[in-house]
């Protein structure tokens, strides 16, 4: 069974890491470790929180990262300056003392909480980690390790030290995004120098923060431990309370139903589910379910490079064709929200209120394919496997543009060919259907559809120069209604080139037993170190 | 002799990148890998060797135990394999002694009354049954079991500790399995009886006044059995192929999802190790099948 | 499964005995035959003709009414995203003969010759092939088709083939056998020693008597085929939709068992009659063809 859309694309996942990331649904469960009897018994030594996952685990280097279960791993583990409230979209102060950001917006002066140790007895956090782990992200260190998240800290010019526990972020240009999802996220942690030198490419399966947490075991597509740090500085005690747990473990599991059967087995206390699955907890005794919404987006996409999509009337009669409607209702039980647009309602800036959401209208799409001389028309529908249901999706869609006339082939691939970049495999990409995950700042879910993202992941071919601009414009604004308005220039004219069907802006559904109270980042992510329990 | 099935059947699998049309690694892999893992894949598959030496490779390596990677994730075939194995043995087992338990006085009492109307029953539907597939009896058994009934749970193993837990689950995937084959093999164990029950020493313990069931039970089964135990061998070859269906339906994990995942993922040395593995046990269940048939029949004996 | 039924041979001399109306009556005469063929006709009908014969489109999408069971509209009720459960299974029996015939065909073509080869040529030939058809046999079918399809991907024809070469063995034997006791027949042996060649030994004499127990195999065979290439469907291998395969129809409803159980249950019903009805036709052919069998085990 697909998850909820995949990871956001980009350099963050070469093909590998997809790959690693779709291993066997259920063979975690499968392996030696149930067998031996680690189906959890009451343990009243030690509070053990178990967690699933729904992608598997790569690298846990906040330079390489894969995905979002790296992501809820790193939680527990790292900490940066400045993080989000758990359940908040504000930040508040973790490792910074102080942190003032200039007037121009160009230099950030911060000071270092004191003593706060790092994991694996590497001593203090100073202003040198955090001029080493900001610096080696952006690439300005050498040797240049050629971090995925680059272009989160491209605005970086240098991380001057000022003082054992202090020092200035110093920024080329302004770079809006930096506050949001630079910071306050996985770019934005704080690993310790000494030890990423001492373990060089090994850092990612042993890794060395400041959290509250420390990893004890990894294994891939197995489980990940982590055990409570014993000497943790409590940077985050200013706005959360102690953590409960002595250990959390966190298991992948690929297929959601084998999930559903972890979860009814009491191995898993909770995790991330697909629609289908998480109905079966919703009002079941001892068991609680919940949504809540991400910055992700689902739809169905048209190359318009393609010869079959080049004519904006056939793109936007197969706009009018198909039926969103029908798909969030049967492919997705009704557990998303309808899209409008690429911007979600509950991203901070730049969502277009009065987007137009397109109704369904045959006749129109059999005028507009009449005006194209497109009435024989094949299109491919492509999808992958590890997308949300695609087949339901995939045969509505069919469907819907069989009754305008238009035939077309379904082809759901896995995962490894359907993320293929560039070359052959974009030529012959038309229509398809994906989704792509999301940050609290709209730059990223813009910055795949840029030109300079054609032949990468802008699968669409979609190349506007205003729409670039914009982008640019945008990201370097100090002016939050400025950039409000740019975004929703910006979707705006990726509207009239209609290249793409918006689906859904997916929730993630949640299920778990009853007694663990869960604590949500605000892009969606489980912060496991904040999870309670019901009294 | 089955020392050279399965030496055919291990240099097939060896061998069938290159029997089927078209690039090995783009069969494995398909069309559009990309050139790091396209190196990755030749390595792991040993394709840069020459074709007989990628035969050998494969042969001693399975002798010793390594059966490659999986390319995900880069841990040991045969670890996955071992780890997803138990669980689907116990189903293949616990079938098989449901389905020979049941056999038992059905084929009986089948062959006591002859013509009644269990025999008559019997003798219709134990071939119907076992044409059809594993998966739909399985599914029926679902709904009825436990959508309809909430009797039993639908999906997993169960809890490995707690042995109810598991039996519990375990319950109607063998069940669905048993029933298969439980008809068929009474129906063959019958006509093995019918023959033996004509047997003069039989009549002669019957003149010295042995109970009925007693005859039936101890003298006629004992030599009725050998002709059966030779099926149980390609019924247990049987069971491992359906088991993938029956542990799919009920959601267990086994050697059955771990092969119909690596499919679906495209992980071929998780599927190659896992059709070896089955193709062993295949033939070892038959040798055994065969040997137990020796070791009770002594007459097979002499004619070896 | 395959029904692995092989038969010794009973010679006979090439009569009209068999032949036309009077196995017909001779089918009939039992309620198995009666129903074996009913379904055997009903199904190649149906497969035939099932874009007349169907009440709606298989792939008109009706989401309101989706999940339901049978009404007025929909007479076996709807499937998850709402089409018509009896217009897809009609479909379906038509995609269910279009793999399980050819494979089965195919299967009779290469073992017959194999058979052929082996009984004919005897020696080293036939101890090669036995062991060839032994290995083939090792693997259950399921299991052969998940190696292949693995690499080969999605593709009808490559169900086909594999599924005919899991049905090889149990062909192959019964040819086989039959050939060495035609061989060993004196009547035989006398025409060999008048000149008789190879040909026309076999036309004459193996042909018509490997036949019966062929036909009887076919029969039995075709559910197995069908089962397992429905199989496979259900796994997400072989077919893409919107192909209404049986197995497609099957795993569809299963994800949704808990709505509506009806596509699993008419899905399962239909497959059960099938694997029946042509197992009940076997068998009666092989009452009234008069062949014995004996378990062959591998």
């Amino acid at each position: 069974m697909p998850p909820v859309p995949t990871a956001p694309p980009g350099p963050l996942l070469r093909r590998r890491g997809f790959l690693a990331a779709l291993a066997a649904a259920g063979c975690g469960l499968a392996s030696a470790p149930l067998l031996a009897g680690c189906g959890r018994a009451a343990d009243t030594r030690s509070k053990t929180l178990v967690l699933r996952l729904d992608v598997d685990m790569g690298n846990l280097d906040p330079a390489f990262a894969t995905g979002r279960s790296d992501y809820e791993i790193m939680e527990c583990l790292y900490e940066g300056l400045r993080n989000y409230r758990p359940g908040s979209l504000d930040t508040a102060s973790t490792l910074a003392d102080e942190f003032e950001v200039s007037q121009d917006g160009l230099e950030i002066k911060f000071s270092l909480k004191r003593g706060i140790p790092f994991h694996a007895g590497y001593g203090e956090v100073t202003a040198a980690d955090v001029k080493y782990s900001y610096e080696r992200i952006a690439g300005i260190t050498t040797p240049n390790i050629n971090s995925s998240y680059q272009s989160d800290w491209s605005a970086l010019a240098e991380v001057r030290v000022t003082g054992t526990y202090s020092g200035v972020i110093r920024l080329k240009h302004l770079f809006a995004p930096l506050y949001r999802t630079t910071l306050p996220l996985e770019r934005g942690y704080v690993v310790s120098q000494r030890a990423v030198l001492d373990r060089g490419s090994g850092f990612g399966t042993a890794p060395v923060g400041t959290g509250p947490y420390e990893l004890v075991a990894w294994e891939p597509r197995n489980r990940a431990v982590l055990r409570r740090f014993a000497d943790y500085g409590g940077a985050r005690y200013g706005y959360a309370d102690k953590v409960l747990w002595d250990e959390i473990h966190f298991r992948p599991v690929l297929d959601s139903s084998s999930a559903a059967i972890a979860l009814t087995a009491g191995e898993i206390d909770f995790g991330p589910f697909a629609p289908l699955d998480n109905k079966r907890f919703a009002g079941e005794q001892g068991y609680q379910t919940m949504e809540h919404p991400t910055f992700d987006y689902s739809m169905l996409g048209m190359n318009v490079n393609h010869a079959n999509l080049r004519d904006i009337r056939v793109r936007q009669a197969i706009r009018s064709a198909v039926d969103a409607d029908a798909i969030l209702a049967a492919a997705f039980d009704g557990a998303y929200r309808r899209a409008s647009a690429i911007i979600p309602p509950n991203m901070p800036i730049g969502h277009w209120d009065d987007a137009p959401v397109p109704k369904r209208d045959v006749d129109g799409a059999r005028r507009l394919l009449a005006e194209a001389g497109a009435r024989d028309l094949q299109i491919a529908l492509t999808s992958s496997t590890d997308q949300e249901n695609p087949r339901d999706v995939c045969q509505i869609v069919q469907a819907n543009l069989a009754d305008a006339g238009l035939r077309c082939t379904i082809d759901i691939q896995d995962a490894g060919s359907f993320w293929t970049l560039g070359g052959q495999a974009q030529e012959q990409r038309q229509l398809f259907y994906c989704g792509f995950s999301g940050l609290p700042d709209p730059y990223w879910s813009m910055v795949w559809f840029t030109s300079d993202q054609l032949n990468q992941w802008n699968f669409q071919s979609y190349s506007d120069a205003t729409f670039d601009s914009l982008q640019q414009q945008a990201l370097q604004s100090p002016d939050n209604g400025l950039r409000q308005a740019d975004y929703v220039a910006m979707q705006r004219r990726w509207d009239a080139a209609a290249n793409t069907v918006w689906l859904a802006w997916p929730q993630v559904l949640f299920a778990g037993r009853d007694g663990v109270v869960p604590s949500i980042r605000v892009d969606g992510r489980m912060l496991a170190w904040n999870f309670r329990e019901r009294a | 002799m089955a020392i050279l099935v399965l030496l055919i059947v291990m240099v097939f699998l060896a061998l069938l990148l290159h029997i089927l049309p078209g690039n090995p690694v783009t069969l494995m892999l398909g069309p559009r890998a990309d050139p790091a893992l396209i190196e990755l894949a030749r390595q792991q598959m040993d394709l840069n060797s020459s074709v007989p030496a990628q035969v050998w490779h494969f042969l001693t390596g399975a002798v010793r135990g390594d059966l490659g990677r999986d390319f995900l994730t880069q841990r040991p075939v045969s670890e996955l394999i071992v780890g997803a194995l138990p669980n689907t043995l116990i189903l293949a087992l616990t079938s098989l002694a449901l389905a020979v338990a049941a056999a038992i006085p059905l084929a009986v009492l089948s062959a006591a009354r002859q013509g009644g109307w269990l025999d008559r029953i019997l003798g219709t539907m134990s071939v119907g049954i076992i044409s059809i597939p594993s998966y739909v009896i399985g599914m029926v058994l679902l709904l009825l079991a436990t959508v309809w009934l909430g009797w039993l749970p639908a999906i997993g193993t169960g809890s490995v500790t707690d042995p109810l837990d598991y039996l519990a689950h375990l319950v109607l995937p063998a069940l669905s399995l048993a029933m298969i084959w439980a008809g068929y093999l009474a129906r063959l164990l019958r006509s093995a009886l019918l023959e033996v029950l004509g047997q003069d020493y039989i009549r002669a313990a019957r003149a010295y006044g042995l109970a009925e069931w007693r005859i039936h039970y101890q003298l006629a089964l004992r030599n009725a059995i050998p002709s059966v135990v030779a099926l149980i061998g390609v019924a247990l070859g049987d069971l491992m192929g359906s088991a993938i269906f029956i542990e799919v339906i009920f959601t267990r994990n086994g050697l059955g999802t771990l092969l119909y995942n690596a499919t679906t993922q495209r992980d071929y040395p998780t599927v190659r190790g896992g059709v070896v593995l089955i193709a062993v046990l295949f033939v070892l269940a038959n040798l055994l099948a065969d040997l137990a048939n020796r070791a009770i029949n002594p007459r097979l004996r002499e004619v070896r | 499964m395959s029904a692995d039924l092989a038969a010794a041979p009973a010679p006979r001399v090439a009569g009209p005995a068999s032949h036309g109306l009077n196995l017909m009556r001779r089918i009939v005469a039992a309620p198995s035959g009666v129903f074996g063929l009913v379904v055997a006709v009903v199904l190649v009908v149906v497969a035939i003709f099932a874009p007349v014969l169907a009440p709606h489109s298989y792939t008109a999408l009706d989401i309101e009414h989706r999940l339901e069971g049978p009404s007025s509209t929909y007479w076996l009720g709807t499937d998850n995203l709402g089409r018509d459960l009896l217009s897809r299974l009609m479909v379906g029996a038509r995609v269910a003969l279009q793999i399980a015939a050819p494979a089965v065909l195919l299967g009779v073509v290469l073992g017959l010759a194999l058979g052929l080869a082996a009984g004919y040529l005897g020696g080293n030939v036939d101890r090669v092939i036995v062991v060839v058809l032994d290995a083939i046999q090792s693997f259950p079918a399921v299991v052969l088709a998940l190696a292949v399809l693995a690499l080969l991907g999605s593709s009808t024809w490559d169900v086909v083939l594999v599924l005919a070469v899991a049905f090889v063995p149990s062909f192959g034997r019964v040819t086989r056998t039959s050939v060495q006791a035609i061989q060993a027949l004196p009547y035989v042996d006398a025409e060999r020693n008048l000149g008789a060649g190879p040909l026309r030994i076999i036309g004459r004499h193996v042909l018509p008597n490997v036949m019966p127990p062929l036909i009887v195999l076919t029969a039995m065979n075709l559910p197995a085929a069908v089962g397992i290439e429905s199989g496979l469907a259900f796994l997400g291998l072989g077919v893409q939709p919107p192909t209404p395969d049986w197995g497609v129809i099957l795993s569809d409803g299963f994800g949704r068992i808990r709505d509506s159980p009806w596509p699993v249950l008419w899905t399962c019903a239909v497959l059960a009659l099938t694997t029946l009805g042509f197992t009940f036709l076997g068998e009666r052919l092989r009452d009234v063809l008069d062949v014995r069998t004996t378990e062959v085990r591998s």
